[in-house]
This record gives C-alpha cells, structure tokens and sequence, in this order.
C-alpha cells in the first residue's frame, strides 16, 4: 500500500506542474493537440479512428472477394473502377484475388483488432479507470501511435505496388513469399508487408511496455490489483501476452527478409523454380511456421481477451449487476494467457510434425476450453436475475457472448487432431476463427465505442442507429459464417479462387453467404455516420450516462489534460458494487464512495 | 469520369441529409423530454423481442444448415478404413457441441429477455458462488478429458505404420501434381532436386539420368559463362546470368557426388528403374493399404483426399507420410451417391500462387486384379529413360564414355 501512494506522491507532483501551465500560458497549437498528442485520450482516438478507416479498406477487400466466390466469373463493371488492371472487364485477377484475402486478413487481425481494440481501450482506460494523470510515458505513448501509423501506411502503399501486395495468405508461409518467382505479390508487396508488419511489431512492444508500466505502478490509493475493473485486467494480460509473443514474430520476419534478399536458408532448401536448381539447402518452411504461429496463437488472445474485458465490463454496468465470479474471470484469463503459449502446433497438425507432438498439442489445446467455458458460464450468470437495459453497446456484449459461444465451440473439433487431418485449410477453420475471433472481437469494439463514446467526445451517439446496426450486423455475421461449417466438413478448401466446378451443391449457399456479406459490409457506413455525426453534432452527455461505478465517470464530460480538476479521487471498494441491498434508491455505489458505516461493520464480522 | 463525379456528389449529399434529418430527429425527441442516454421503456422492449426472434432464427438455421448439408450427400461417407473411425468421432463430438450451444444460447437469450429492465425491479446482487463455479469447471474437464482421450486413441490410428503397404509418391510443383508407383520392388527410388529437368520433373537418380543431366548442365554453364565473359549484358541482365552459373556450378557439384557414389558402387540406384510415373490419373486398388510420401518441388501444396479423410503438406526439402487404406471402389461410390460422374479428386490445400485452386487430380479406386492388370501395363521409368535418350541418340555416347 505504501508503494502506491509513494507513486501516488511521484504522480502528483509531475502532473502538477504541468496543471500549472494548463492555468496560465500554456498554449496548445493544433500539432501538439491533434497530430503529436502525448494525452492518453487523443492517443486513443487515434488509434480508434486509424483502426476503422483500416477496417473499412479491409472489409472492402473482403466485398471484392466475396463478389467473386458468390458469383464466379461474372462481369462486375463495379471490380474495373476500384481495381483497374486487377480486374480486367470486371473479373478479379486470380492474383489479386489471393493479395485482397491475404491483405484483409492482415489488416484485420494487426491493424484492426490488435491496434485498433488494444490501442484504443487500453489507452482510453487504463488511466482513467485507474486513477492516473496520465500514461506511465505519454511520449511513448505517443510514439506507439506513430508507429502504427508508418505500419498501416506502408501496407496501404503496397496495395498499390506494380507487382501488387503480398499474396500468400495472412500467414506468409516462406518459400511462397519469399520466392518472387514463385508469386507476383512475393516481390515488392511482400517486402513492404513485412516492412509494415516490424514497424507495427515496434508499435506494440513500445505501447505494451507503456500499458504494463502504467497499470502495476500508477493506481491511485485504494486501487489494489483485485480492485482492478475486469477491462484493466483484460488488457494489462493482453499487453503481457504482446511482449512475449510478438519478439518472435519480429525475429520470424527478419529472417524471411535474409532469406528473400541475401541468400541465406532459414526456410529453403532443395527448391527448383524457374527452371533452375537453388543453392540454399539444409532450411526448413516448417521452421518458420513454428515461430510465426508462436506469435499467431497468444496473437487470437491478444485480440479476443481486451474484447472479453469490455464485454465483462458493460455486461455487468448494464444488468445492474456485479460481474459473477470476478476472481474466477481473472484467474480464466491468466490461464487461457498462459495456455495460448503451448498451443502453436494445433495449426500444424498436418505438417508432418511428429505425431506425439500433435497428441500433446492436442491436450493442451483442449484444456482451453474449460476457462473459456468458464468465462460463459459466468457472463450467463451475470446476466440471470439482473435488470438489463439494452443500450447499443450491451447489445454488443451479449452479441460477444453468443458469437463466442458459437464460434468457440467448433474450436473444440478443430483441437483434435485425428478431426483437424480432414478440416484443416476448410471452410470450416474460416468459419471457426471469424465467428471466435473476428466477429466477437469487432463486436467487443463496438461495445466499447457505444459505451464510452461519451467519455471520448462528451457526446452521445444515436441509439437507434445503434439498433439497427447491431441487429443487422449480427444476423449478417451468423449468415455469413455460419453456413461455412457445412461447406467445411464437406470438404471446401479455404482460399480457393473458385471452387464450384467440384463442389457445385454449395454455389447457391456461397451466393447466400456473399449477399450477407454485402448486408453486412453497407450497414458498417451507418456505424461510421452516427460515429462522425455524433461526435459533432450529437446530443451532449451527462457525466455519468449508464450510472457506472468506475472512476473514469467521475471525471468532467470535457476531457482536460491531467484527467481530473483537483486530487484523483481514492478508491475504497471494488468496481462491481451494482444493486447492493442497502435499502438506497440508488442501484450503484461509485469506487471512490468511501465505506457507509453499515459495510464497515460488516466488514469487520467477517 | 462524369459519372464519377456525379457519383460522389451523390454520396456527399445522401450523407448531409442524413445528418440533418438526425439533427431533427434528435432536436424533436429533445422537445418531448427523452434523453439521449436513457433507454425508454419501448426501446428495451422491442430489443429483448428481437432477441427472442434471433434465437428463434439462430437455432432455426443450425437445424436447417444441418439436415439440409450435413448428411450422406453433401459429407460423403469415408472412404478409408481410418475414415470411419474419424467420422464417428466427430459425430461425438458435433453431439456434444450441438447440445452446449443450444443450452448456453437459450439461457443467455432467455435471461436476456426475461430479465429486461423493470423500473419497480431491482437486479439481485450475486457475484459469485463457488459449488456453481466448480461444477461449470469439472463438467466440462471430464468431458473434455473423454473427447481427448477418444481423439488421441483415434489418432494414434491414423497415424500407425500399416504392414506391407504399397509406396506410393506424390511429387507436387506449381500447378499440377505427378504420382510415383514403386514398381515391382515396391521401393521409391532416390531423387534429388539438382536432377530436375523437363524430362525428369521428379530428378529421379540413376545412372542414365545422371549422364544426361551432366551433359545439359554442362552445355547450359558454357553458354551461360561465355554469355557472361563476353561482356555485352546490361547490368541486370548480369547479375541475373551470374546467379544462373552459381546455382548451374552448384548443381554440378552436387551430381557430381552422386556421380562418384555411382561409380565407387557404393550405389547403385536399383530401386529406381522400375517407378512408374503417372500425370493423369490416379488408379488404386481396394483394401490394400497404401503409404503417401509426400515431397514438392518449390513451394509448400498439401496433398488433400478428403473422401478419404486424408491430409499432409508436401514440404521442399522434406518427406512427408501419411497411411490410409481405400475401403471403397469408385464404381461403388457413384452408386451409393447416385452420381454417375463421381471421382474421388486429390486436391492442393495449401495457398501455392495464382492457380492454386486449380491443382487437382482425379483419384480412381478399382479392385485388386485390376489394379494388378493396369500397372502391369505400365512404361516403367527405365524404360522410358532408355527410349528418351535412344532418340536423342545420347544412349551409346554415354556408352563410350564409360
């Protein structure tokens, strides 16, 4: 406790010096407010903002290939005007093809739900659900952002490459994408993909450190670990997770960089391409996919666990109710952390792997599924005798639960080896991982945007559109992903640039699916309106709109640089103090109301 | 270009009317008291009834999805012996899942609904329980550890060496695959990737293909030396013609070795000579078991047989295995699928470049004695060796030599 309000001490003293200059001259010029901020919160929205207009180029890559696989062949003058060359007389180029699928999934799953979910929430709340002026390192912080930016500018320079992007799957498997020869997007594209993906590793590792930094050493007094809302503990493991994981990523890919350009062999050996007999011998492919899905596996949780923090979070605020087994929702979540390290070979069953490693791949990834049953059978509990009010953003919790339940299950399948042989690279793996990973990731996103708009922008969004986009998201999302599972276990190969010629009793179900998908895709326009709108023109918003306990309702609807006026307010009981039969009106008691004499009492008899 | 224009004048407009009918739509709920961060009594309705309708719909469609294409038809019954074994155990385990999605979703959608917010009302504060979290951890580990155990033992199945099986290679390169019988010895012979030429796309090792490919290499690394020597190159071209007699150098080097194995009689390359290659279609026979090895030529394909529930990447630079046993004759299969132009089909199933999705080769599975008569009938690679360099009138040269 002492170590804490030292820092406490520490923590003033920095902050009030800058408070000072707040008070007197201090002027902010556009540049340090907007572009190289070092405050928490604009740093968040950068990120917010930088993931969604990346998410958006992403999704529009996945409507090219969607038209393509629902109606294969077919004229779309539509393909010719936003892709020229790629799409001659309106047909996708079978390259451009693999480049959009390879590229979506990159920008996904880096850009979006690791930058854009993590970098947004971690820093918007970690401060401020903590009690803390600002980041451990604001400047930092700051760099972190820039990073991802240079990151996500190089990958949208390479969509524009001559030779086009990167085009051997989000994975990059060598000696694909490390053999020009062998592909197009194996040229330039592939070296500014690997390019942005070590800047965006450097923007990961800089902001985690930041984010582990600022949650074990700057909570105000009070603000013991256990006190922790359940989101700060989502992100503080997420953060863990992305600076043991993502080092390896780095070292994967730069060793793909010597092997692409100074005739090393890490990953080749014994390749004949282009009729010719390439010296490197003696690398192994193998190897590098062991190191890339090292980083891949905790990669699917440094996604999904800030979206199961959010989600426990506005699960709880919503249903009036604390969340049921705090404890145990930490104590899942170290172990699904843990666990995701010794998992990696569950995506390498069918690689020639020695079969005992795959019998001790397939146990350990087994045992995932009972903290994750756990986690749903607590979210489904907190819901059971609550008063639930269906904001837009705890439609979105209750989405991640069941897109969580749904997809997570499959995973159970695809864990066993004996059952992966046949459904590995199907559709049924696609529809496992969107539904998992993808879709209640993103709505856990979407839960937090709604959510705490109000602090971003001290307005609130407009619920009705919030409706509509939410129920027409996740009808879409389960009719898109949903009937992929039947065209996997019958066999389907993902990333097939056609498939109907042999599998042509699914060509009625793929236009089904594409029409979704297009539903899906226009309704996200409708998020980004009301996002844009309300943020400038929506009504202003009270200080503490959902009547939550956390601090950061207790500080000013206008955000100010340092987060709250005078001192940061103590912490004095845990976060989940929802309904709490007192005999009060009020249904809530905020985390910085000291004790009544009645809980003091109680305290103390037990 | 007009139409562009127009287009996103189009676009600019939709979006400002939009944004001032919900500026007037807000400015009217305003009026009538509604705040914009309360839910009203409605809203919270017509959600938690749309809710009920979405589990409706959700299970609707997982029933639907599933008579409709999880059946005979669609998932056509495996056709390996380790196949069935597969298949029941994923029976099991789409039981299992099939009844912890409907309970988890009906609870949550139900609590969803029935616990909607009710202003005379006040949530039960209950924020945990230790009997109920122990149950929902032990359920599921008991009834994970069964699934592994089921899933470990079936593996183990699969991935047992079957006695006497047949060798049988699959060669894969950008965009087609090749087939490699081990002939009467039933013995691969060796290969190495320096022998790869257009005639011998396996750089299968014998002492034939060892001369020929000598002698082409040869001839390529003078014309490549002198084109280098003299000097006419522009700069790139250069580079590219120096990197060609690198690899050109290490390639003889190479052989070479083998060359020197050959003539030491430390090897003989025996095994090599009866192979028979096949690039149209696959013939094997019934109940027989077979063994995959599986190498590819420049990236990594997967050799994927899914009626017979067969999978492994075909990795350069590595073997890999895998053992199966056809259990069902093609003839057999086009009945019980009603489908006279049924073929079991070898598919790549790991992303290769441009044409992947077209790396395909059909698969036919006959009956022992026809099988037998079919490969008999079969060139072997010797053979086709002898009668490759006989044309070319190499055959006595290299007799010469020696």
């Amino acid at each position: 406790m002492s170590q804490v309000q030292s820092n406490q001490v520490a923590q003033e003293s920095i902050h009030g010096h800058e408070h000072a200059h707040d008070h007197h001259d201090h002027k902010e010029t556009f540049i340090t407010k907007y572009i190289f901020s070092q405050d928490h919160k604009m740093i968040a929205k950068q990120f917010l903002i930088t993931g969604m207009f990346m998410g958006l180029v992403g999704m529009l890559l996945s409507l090219f290939f969607r038209l393509q696989l629902g109606w294969p062949g077919q004229e779309m003058p539509i393909l010719e005007t936003f892709l020229g060359k790629w799409a001659p007389d309106g047909v996708l180029d079978p390259n451009f093809y693999l480049a959009a699928v390879t590229i979506h999934g990159t920008i996904l799953i880096f850009m979006v739900l690791t930058a854009g979910l993590s970098g947004t929430f971690s820093n918007l709340l970690i401060p401020l659900q903590l009690g803390a002026r600002d980041m451990a390192s604001p400047f930092l912080n700051m760099l972190s952002y820039w990073f991802f930016f240079a990151s996500s500018a190089v990958m949208m320079v390479s969509l524009f490459v001559e030779t086009g992007p990167a085009s051997a799957g989000w994975t990059v498997y060598p000696p694909l994408s490390a053999l020009p020869e062998a592909s197009s997007g194996s040229g330039l594209g592939m070296t500014l993909w690997l390019v942005s993906i070590i800047l965006f590793i450097v923007s990961v590792l800089i902001g985690g450190l930041n984010y582990i930094t600022t949650v074990l050493n700057l909570r105000t007094k009070g603000m013991s670990m256990t006190r922790m809302p359940l989101t700060i503990w989502a992100f503080l493991i997420t953060a863990i997770l992305g600076l043991l994981s993502f080092p390896v990523l780095l070292a994967a890919g730069l060793l793909l960089l010597f092997d692409r350009s100074m005739g090393t062999s890490f990953y080749l050996s014994d390749i004949y391409i282009s009729g010719q007999a390439m010296e490197q011998t003696g690398g192994s492919p193998v190897l590098y996919q062991h190191l890339f899905w090292f980083l891949g596996h905790p990669e699917v949780y440094i996604i999904l666990l800030p979206s199961l923090g959010i989600t426990s979070e506005v699960l709880a605020v919503n249903s009036r109710k604390p969340i049921f087994g705090y404890r145990a929702m930490i104590g899942s979540m170290l172990g699904i952390a843990f666990l995701s390290f010794i998992v990696w070979g569950h995506h390498m069953f069918v690689t020639g792997m020695d079969p005992l490693l795959g019998s001790v791949f397939t146990f350990t990834t087994l045992l995932i599924a009972i903290p994750s049953a756990i986690k749903a059978f607590n979210y489904i509990t907190t819901l059971w005798k609550g008063n639930i009010v269906f904001t837009p953003g705890m439609l979105f919790a209750i989405g991640v639960v069941s897109l969580f339940i749904s997809g997570g299950l499959t995973g159970i399948i695809l864990a066993d080896s004996a059952l992966d042989v046949n459904l590995h690279h199907t559709y049924f793996v696609v529809a496992h991982f969107h539904l998992v990973m993808g879709v209640a990731s993103m709505f856990g996103t979407f839960a937090g945007v709604y959510h705490w708009f109000p602090k971003m922008f001290g307005r609130m969004m407009n619920k009705k559109l919030g409706y509509i986009h939410f129920w027409v998201t996740i009808i879409s999302a389960y009719g898109v992903f949903f009937p992929m599972h039947y065209m996997g276990l019958a066999g389907v190969p993902r990333r097939y640039y056609q498939n109907f010629e042999f599998f042509d009793g699914f060509a009625d179900l793929n236009v089904v699916i594409s029409i979704f998908a297009i539903i899906g895709g226009l309704v996200q326009f409708l998020f980004v309106f009301n996002f844009f709108y309300s943020a400038f023109r929506g009504p202003k918003a009270p200080k503490n709109p959902w009547k939550a306990t956390t601090l950061e309702w207790t500080t000013p609807v206008k955000g100010i640089h340092g987060n709250w006026p005078g001192d940061i307010p103590a912490v004095h009981r845990w976060p989940y103090d929802y309904s709490v039969p007192n005999g009060e009106e009020r249904d809530f008691i905020p985390q910085d109301e000291a004790l009544s004499e009645q809980e003091k009492e109680a305290k103390v008899t037990h | 270009m007009l139409m562009n224009i127009a287009l996103i004048a189009l676009i600019v407009l939709t979006v400002l009317t939009a944004a001032r009918l919900l500026n007037v739509i807000q400015a009217a709920a305003t009026l009538r008291g509604q705040k914009a961060h309360e839910v009203s009594e409605s809203d919270n309705q017509l959600n938690a009834f749309i809710w009920l309708l979405y589990l409706v719909g959700l299970l609707g469609m997982f029933v639907y999805l599933t008579v409709k294409y999880y059946n005979d038809q669609f998932v056509p019954q495996a056709a390996s012996a380790h196949g069935e074994e597969v298949d029941s155990l994923l029976n099991l385990n789409f039981i299992v899942i099939s009844i912890a999605f409907v309970i988890t979703q009906v609870l949550l959608i139900w609590f969803s609904w029935k616990y909607r917010y009710n202003k005379a009302r006040r949530a039960t504060h209950y924020a945990h329980n230790n009997n109920l979290e122990l149950i929902w951890t032990l359920v599921p580990a008991v009834v994970m550890a069964v699934l592994v155990l089921k899933g470990l033992i079936v593996w183990s199945h699969i991935t047992d060496d079957d006695e006497g099986a047949i060798n049988l290679e699959l060669y894969a390169r950008q965009f087609d695959w090749t087939a490699r019988y081990s002939g009467a010895d039933n013995a691969l012979g060796k290969a190495n990737y320096t022998m790869i030429n257009n005639d011998n796309i396996l750089g299968l090792l014998s002492a034939e293909t060892i001369m020929e490919q000598m002698t082409l290499l040869r001839r390529d690394s003078t014309v490549t030396d002198s084109s280098i020597v003299n000097g006419f190159l522009p700069e790139e071209k250069l580079g590219k013609e120096k990197t060609r007699l690198r690899r050109i150098i290490h390639q003889i080097r190479t052989i070479a070795g083998f060359r020197y194995e050959y003539e030491t009689g430390a090897e003989t390359f025996a095994s090599t000579y009866d192979d028979v290659i096949v690039r149209d279609t696959i013939y094997l026979p019934v109940n027989r078991p077979i063994k995959l090895t599986m190498r590819s030529q420049d990236v990594i394909h997967s050799a994927y047989m899914p009626h017979f529930r067969v999978h492994m990447y075909c990795v350069p630079g590595t073997e890999t295995y895998f053992n199966f046993t056809p259990i069902i004759t093609s003839e057999e299969m086009k009945e019980k699928l009603n489908d006279p132009d049924f073929e079991y089909r070898l598919y790549c199933n790991n992303i290769c470049g441009a044409t992947h999705f077209n790396m395909m080769l059909p698969i036919r599975v006959i009956d022992g004695e026809a099988y037998d008569t079919w490969a008999a009938g079969k060139k072997t690679f010797g053979q086709e060796t002898t009668e490759r360099l006989a044309a070319k009138g190499w055959i006595t040269r290299f007799a010469n030599n020696n």
